[in-house]
């Protein structure tokens, strides 16, 4: 179950803040005019929850290995 | 177990508040992965006469001056001082790590927590990365999914507000003014000063409806 507790006015406020700060406004515009940015490569991945064992690139470093190793009782 | 998919974003089913906070999230990715390339750099100095991009607001003179850089930058320039300021363990004058930031050490325990929370997300890094989870590039490319993307969690501002509050929040002044104070930084400097603006205003928004 979700939990929300934003209210409407909450939520406008919020938009309000993001157009008066020139988020969805000009400079928006122009961010837009950029069609995103200098490379498109995907550094993340949906999947289901699974656990990374290293496969992806990801080295348990020495450093990480000991702070594993501090935490088992 | 299902293969890993490529995470997509659909700008057109979100509000246009929210499509421009993808983009906006999408542009620093990029930017901050890669030197830009000459048409990029191009496309943004021809990008102030659109609409209005005039007005006092921080966001907008950030911007100008962003484009002002871009209309002036050598790409050739730009590619060096991205692989002097942020590239190569040891030697980069900016490290762009969140970990490095919060506890002083790459790879460290707020990696760890960041890719727990990815895994709770149904998020993962893509094999044959070079960066680590935490450098701003794939958190910018993170938070413009969590605000567009067309699969669960993402579009849940509570889920947003989350994600941001645990892993840009606390760090990103700290990389904007490394940027800023960096002795190598020429171009950077405007790109980094546009991400402090933009940060800025996304962690005020998020206030609005914070528990």
């Amino acid at each position: 179950m979700k939990r929300d507790k934003t209210s409407k006015d909450t939520v406008a406020g919020r938009r309000s803040f993001l157009v008066g700060a020139g988020l969805a406004g000009a400079a928006g515009a122009a961010v837009a005019a950029t069609r995103g940015g200098a490379a498109q490569a995907v550094t993340a991945e949906a999947r289901p929850q699974t656990h990374d064992r290293g496969g992806g690139g990801y080295h348990v470093t020495e450093h990480v290995r000991r702070y594993y190793r501090s935490t088992t009782v | 177990m299902s293969a890993p998919t490529p995470i997509d974003v659909d700008l057109a089913a979100v509000s246009p508040e929210d499509a421009a906070r993808a983009r906006w999230y999408g542009l620093f990715a990029g930017l901050f992965r890669a030197p830009p390339s000459r048409q990029w750099l191009a496309g943004v100095a021809a990008s102030t006469g659109e609409g209005d991009a005039s007005g006092d607001a921080p966001l907008a003179r950030a911007w100008r001056d962003f484009a002002g850089a871009c209309a002036q930058a050598d790409p050739q320039a730009v590619r060096e001082e991205f692989d002097v300021a942020f590239v190569g363990v040891g030697k980069a004058d900016v490290i762009p790590y969140a970990s490095y930031h919060l506890s002083g050490f790459l790879n460290d325990r707020p990696l760890v927590d960041l890719r727990e929370h990815l895994a709770s997300l149904g998020l993962a890094r893509r094999a044959g990365i070079g960066e680590t989870e935490d450098h701003i590039s794939a958190l910018c490319e993170t938070m413009a999914w969590l605000v567009a993307g067309n699969a669960p969690p993402a579009r849940d501002i509570a889920v947003q507000r989350e994600f941001f509050s645990g892993f840009l929040a606390p760090w990103f002044e700290s990389l904007a003014d490394t940027i800023e104070h960096s002795g190598v930084t020429d171009f950077y400097k405007h790109a980094g000063r546009l991400l402090r603006e933009f940060l800025a205003i996304e962690r005020q928004a998020f206030d609005f409806d914070s528990p």
